[in-house]
């Protein structure tokens, strides 16, 4: 009796079938071909250089957006306001305010009624002496955008009497005596208010995570994407680790100095973190289609996000 | 490292061949698939753990960029002119030659079977792997390896004669 193996071989034809200028084929592609694997982490890099570099000059660093004014004063009696954002910040040394869009968490002033009070709060301003120990309840940043493009950045401090800001260009600080002004001040910032309610938080953590492991499991599902083991090999496993680690870096500085809050680094973040997850997964995993996992994985997330995102603006 | 893998090639190229036409009925695209299949094994050598044999790691490999290439457009559209007999010119004559022939029977019985259970044929069979490592590269549980056999070879019965069927012995799963 002719096994399977036998009779098949003897169907598909015995004599070798892989010849040696298919080897020499072989062999030549692969000398070609060599050079390209630099080109794969070039190419990277460069997407992930220039999509910084696009957001660098699209964004707010990109723009000359000051030009040197005498005082405030003066500007807003020469100027209408065309716009302005307003952030809660307690602290002293940073701003958190800055042009629409380009800042989470901030209001933004468009109507006509609200640019009017800021008007005549800055036209009402007198210069006064810097005073640490002026008692507040509540310190705002304000970007102040007028009509022929000037900004100024203010940093408010108020009570119930009085009004006291600070031009960060200038450094130089004015008062509003004023109760009303103030009064109408104060309920702009307790509109501004920008505060995420902790059980929210959590529930939409539940939610996000929920859904990245049910987007894992149908894709892995679906592809026949094997789970284990977790890494393709001992290179992806070393590779993932420096990228967590480099994350857990960046995730640090970026909150150690509040850039987080700009729309434009929030968005550089994510776009290296995906693309550099993605791009692992497909050097690394592309037989088993782990890439697949990480492109819906991540686009799903980015959706989530940017609802829960919409929801809390 | 192109004297490895030439050497490699010597031992492990004529079967992986053989393997990727079982999947594709083609030997010129057999033969692309090959060339992919030792390109991937040569940029990516580290990954081969020795967890399994080499002939196995290959294996997996050419599967792989076979079921690729069936998914691919240019399978898909490959099919849709044959169908459509607009790709007659490119049928070469010794093409012609192996369809019409007779003792091809077994071969013919084979790709009639859809590829889930062909596939679990040839790796048994042809490539005599175990239940265990079919599993492993078809990214399955022995379970429905075993199943599949089992399908395939009562589908293979009765597209052959008695003696034909000979061939699988009387291989119990």
């Amino acid at each position: 009796m002719t096994s399977f193996k036998d009779k098949l071989d003897k169907e598909l034809g015995e004599a070798p079938r892989f010849s040696q200028p298919l080897q020499k084929r072989i062999l030549q592609h692969v000398k070609h071909k060599k050079r390209r694997n630099r080109q794969y982490p070039t190419i990277t890099f460069g997407a992930v250089v220039m999509t910084l570099l696009l957001l660098f000059v699209m964004g707010p660093w990109g723009q000359v957006e000051t030009t040197k004014h005498a005082t405030i004063v003066e500007l807003a009696q020469q100027e209408a306001i065309k716009q302005f954002t307003m952030a809660q910040n307690w602290g002293k040394d940073s701003f958190k305010a800055g042009r629409t869009g380009w800042i989470i968490g901030q209001q933004v002033f468009k109507e006509e009624s609200e640019r009017d009070m800021l008007k005549q709060i800055l036209q009402q301003a007198t210069v006064t002496l810097k005073d640490n120990n002026f008692i507040t309840y509540a310190k705002s940043d304000i970007w102040v955008e007028f009509d022929n493009g000037q900004v100024i950045k203010l940093k408010m401090y108020l009570n119930d009497t009085e009004l006291v800001f600070t031009d960060q260009q200038t450094n130089i600080s004015y008062k509003v005596k004023n109760e009303n002004l103030a009064s109408v001040y104060k309920n702009l910032v307790q509109r501004s208010e920008f505060n995420i309610n902790s059980s929210e938080l959590i529930t939409f953590l539940v939610i996000f995570i929920f859904i990245g492991w049910l987007v894992d499991k149908l894709l892995r599902r679906k592809f026949n994407i094997p789970k284990e083991p977790k890494y393709v090999s001992t290179g992806h496993q070393r590779t993932i680790y420096i990228a967590k680690f480099l994350n857990v870096i960046f995730i640090w500085l970026f909150s150690m100095k509040g850039w987080f809050l700009h729309t434009a680094a929030t968005c550089a973040f994510l776009a290296v973190v995906i693309v550099s997850t993605i791009m692992i997964e497909y050097y690394y995993g592309r037989e088993e289609k782990r890439h697949y996992v990480s492109i819906i994985s991540s686009i799903v997330m980015l959706l989530v996000f940017f609802i829960y995102f919409m929801y809390i603006l | 490292m192109s004297e490895h893998l030439a050497a490699i090639m010597d031992e492990h190229g004529e079967y992986c061949l053989r393997v990727a036409y079982l999947y594709v009925k083609d030997w010129a695209i057999a033969e692309e698939i090959v060339q992919d299949v030792f390109f991937a094994y040569y940029r990516q050598q580290e990954r081969f753990e020795q967890r399994s044999s080499l002939k196995t790691y290959l294996v997996k490999i050419t599967v792989h960029k076979s079921h690729d290439y069936l998914r691919s457009w240019k399978n898909k559209r490959h099919i849709l002119l044959e169908k459509l007999h607009i790709d007659v010119s490119k049928r070469t004559p010794e093409k012609e030659l192996l369809e019409k022939d007779d003792r091809r029977i077994l071969t013919t019985a084979l790709f009639e079977l859809p590829l889930p259970y062909r596939e679990v044929l040839i790796l048994y069979y042809y490539q005599e792997l175990k239940i265990r490592e079919i599993a492993e590269i078809l990214a399955s549980t022995e379970n429905t390896v075993k199943t599949r056999l089992r399908r395939a070879r009562q589908m293979l019965q009765e597209k052959l004669d008695k003696n034909d069927w000979e061939v699988l012995g009387d291989d119990i799963l």
